[in-house]
């Protein structure tokens, strides 16, 4: 479904992403949607998607490495940036309750 | 006295010839006068003044720092200790961080006085500085048939500050091209430094292995200074490099004899009127000085720009996973579990732009399509790494424009998101590839805009691009 064939860079393409597929990604992502919102989405990401199959174009050899950017960390020791760290950090929490960060009941 | 570099401030202050207090007034007058640009959402009018009776203070008593008394801008993704930090978002509007991020820090600690947050795009996602939360930031410039013009961005609203004289000098961010393409649309220096080269701690991320922070001035020496301040290993940030960070303006030379400079026959093709006139007039001027152009085929460059739109939204897809209303920012009222907690509040907090690259990254992510997308553009990013490796080793440095084109008009924003993202053309491989690119104004267009010069160098070769952009400049 995603491998129709690809003109050019910049074309805006019928819709390749359905809004089940919208749906089911704003799900993961936590994002809340009305109806018009996916339906916008489905129409927008699928003109994007198909711009991005330019991408088939350009040959990949089997034998490439993939770029990992592990070769440039800098492993530190996990110590605590502030002695009065969690008192600061409450300062922006919306609910704050005895030093906690208040949320809905998970427990009936 | 606003119109001043850094420079020619720092020796006025020097010699007493302005104060500092004078100095931030003054542009806090500007700020005020041009307020309609929305170049800012924070003005930091008592802090700043407080800031610049100490420097007058210092100056006084010849203890005066690297940058005493300079105000700049810091655009708003960047934590600034007891100022609201928002990132141009809802979701942040009333965010107040308790540490300041690293660069601005070490501006700071040399001196340097907070004017203002500027405005961007939300999270840093667009190339617009239309998608804000704060409302859009208009360009300063204007065309012979003086419609109002975007200035760019993401980080449009630190570019405009310095364009309109609202601050010395200012901070962006670099993604994708959002320090290079506004630069260039305001007709203001800016660059992008290697990956790794400044710290990120106390950024606000938007993808992690692409964003970088760097300055924003009115010419390239200014620009040097305050990056050789901002540049240096730092334990709080797993990528920050640990290398020798040279004195990048007392070294700057405008020597250029002997450099191998690529330019890329793709990047020929289809050139605008105004970009064909301008890189030949950067060609010239380069053999001119003794440089060597050299014609080189790299359709990478180019075709590259989609492998961002998949990394880029891939990273911010988990990254901003950590505003769900519970510990920080905005959370949606009413009687709602956490499900519904977490879902209603990031609908009310994100802007469309921010939503449709979460989604795309999410989508990206999910069962099915991972090999498809991310695994196919990590292995074109290894490509593109490589062959800019191969380059290197024959070449000094790359000379490409900016930007497919000068600012334009609000009416003329393409209604298709993938014309939009176009806009980063010359510019998304760079940060593909941890690369360092500067650009400055380099002539007009036949609309009387400034064009944007891009030149692009090995990883640390910042020395070089700031020397050959000071010959061009």
């Amino acid at each position: 479904m995603l491998y129709t064939s690809c003109n050019r860079l910049g074309t805006q393409h019928a819709m390749s992403i359905t809004k089940e597929e919208v749906s089911y990604a704003a799900g993961l992502a936590k994002i809340g949607m009305t109806e018009e919102d996916i339906e916008k989405f489905a129409t927008e990401l699928g003109g994007i998607l198909h711009w991005m199959q330019a991408l088939n174009q350009i040959p990949i050899p089997d034998d490439i490495p993939l770029y990992r950017p592990e070769n440039l960390v800098d492993e530190r020791d996990d110590v605590n940036p502030s002695p009065d760290y969690s008192s600061q950090l409450m300062a922006n929490a919306p609910d704050p309750q005895h030093n906690f960060f208040g949320v809905p009941k998970v427990i009936e | 006295m606003i119109e001043s570099t850094i420079c020619t401030l720092l020796s006025k202050l020097r010699s007493k010839e302005i104060t500092s207090v004078a100095l931030v007034q003054a542009y806090l007058d500007e700020i005020e006068k041009q307020k309609e640009l929305n170049a800012f959402i924070t003005v930091c009018t008592e802090s700043a003044l407080k800031a610049a009776q100490e420097s007058d203070k210092r100056y006084a008593t010849g203890t005066a720092r690297r940058l005493e008394g300079i105000p700049l801008a810091f655009k708003d993704l960047y934590c600034t200790n007891g100022i609201r930090t928002t990132a141009a978002s809802k979701i942040l509007e009333n965010f107040v961080p308790f540490y300041e991020s690293t660069v601005t820090q070490r501006l700071l600690d040399e001196g340097a006085i907070c004017i203002g947050k500027t405005n961007m795009d939300e999270f840093a996602m667009g190339s617009m500085t239309q998608y804000s939360h704060f409302g859009p930031t208009y360009n300063h410039l204007k065309r012979t048939d003086g419609k109002k013009l975007i200035p760019g961005g993401s980080s449009g609203g630190s570019a405009v500050a310095v364009g309109a004289n609202l601050a010395a000098g200012s901070l962006g961010s670099d993604t994708g091209g959002s320090i290079r393409q506004p630069a260039a649309f305001c007709g203001i220096v800016g660059i992008k430094p290697t990956y790794g080269l400044c710290s990120r701690f106390g950024m606000i991320a938007f993808a992690s292995s692409l964003d970088q922070a760097g300055p924003m001035a009115k010419d390239v020496r200014d620009t040097a200074l305050l990056l050789e301040i901002m540049v240096g290993h730092d334990p709080k940030d797993a990528t920050s490099l640990n290398v020798p960070t040279p004195s990048y303006s007392q070294n700057l030379t405008s020597d250029v004899k002997g450099k191998n400079v690529a330019v890329f026959n793709e990047c020929l093709q289809d050139l605008s009127a105004d970009n064909k006139k301008m890189m030949n007039a950067a060609i010239k001027k380069l053999e001119e000085g003794g440089a060597t152009i050299h014609y080189v085929d790299f359709p990478l460059m180019k075709e590259t720009t989609p492998v961002y739109y998949i990394i880029a939204p891939t990273e911010a897809s988990s990254n901003l996973a950590r505003y769900d209303g519970v510990r920080f920012g905005h959370r949606a009222e009413g009687n709602l579990s956490v499900e519904e907690l977490f879902s209603k509040t990031r609908q009310e907090g994100f802007g469309n732009e921010v939503k449709r690259r979460i989604l795309m990254g999410t989508y990206i992510l999910s069962k099915g399509h991972y090999d498809a997308y991310y695994l196919r553009a990590q292995k074109i990013q290894s490509i593109l790494r490589q062959a800019f490796t191969d380059l290197f080793k024959k070449m000094d440095l790359v000379l490409a424009p900016t930007t497919p084109t000068p600012a334009f008009a609000l009416d003329e924003i393409p209604t298709d998101h993938t014309s939009i993202y176009l806009n980063d053309l010359y510019t998304t491989a760079v940060n593909l590839a941890g690369l360092p690119a500067i650009t400055f104004p380099f002539g007009y267009a036949e609309s009387g805009l400034p064009m944007g010069c891009q030149l692009i160098g090995p990883a640390l070769s910042e020395q070089t691009l700031f020397d050959v952009a000071a010959h061009l400049s």
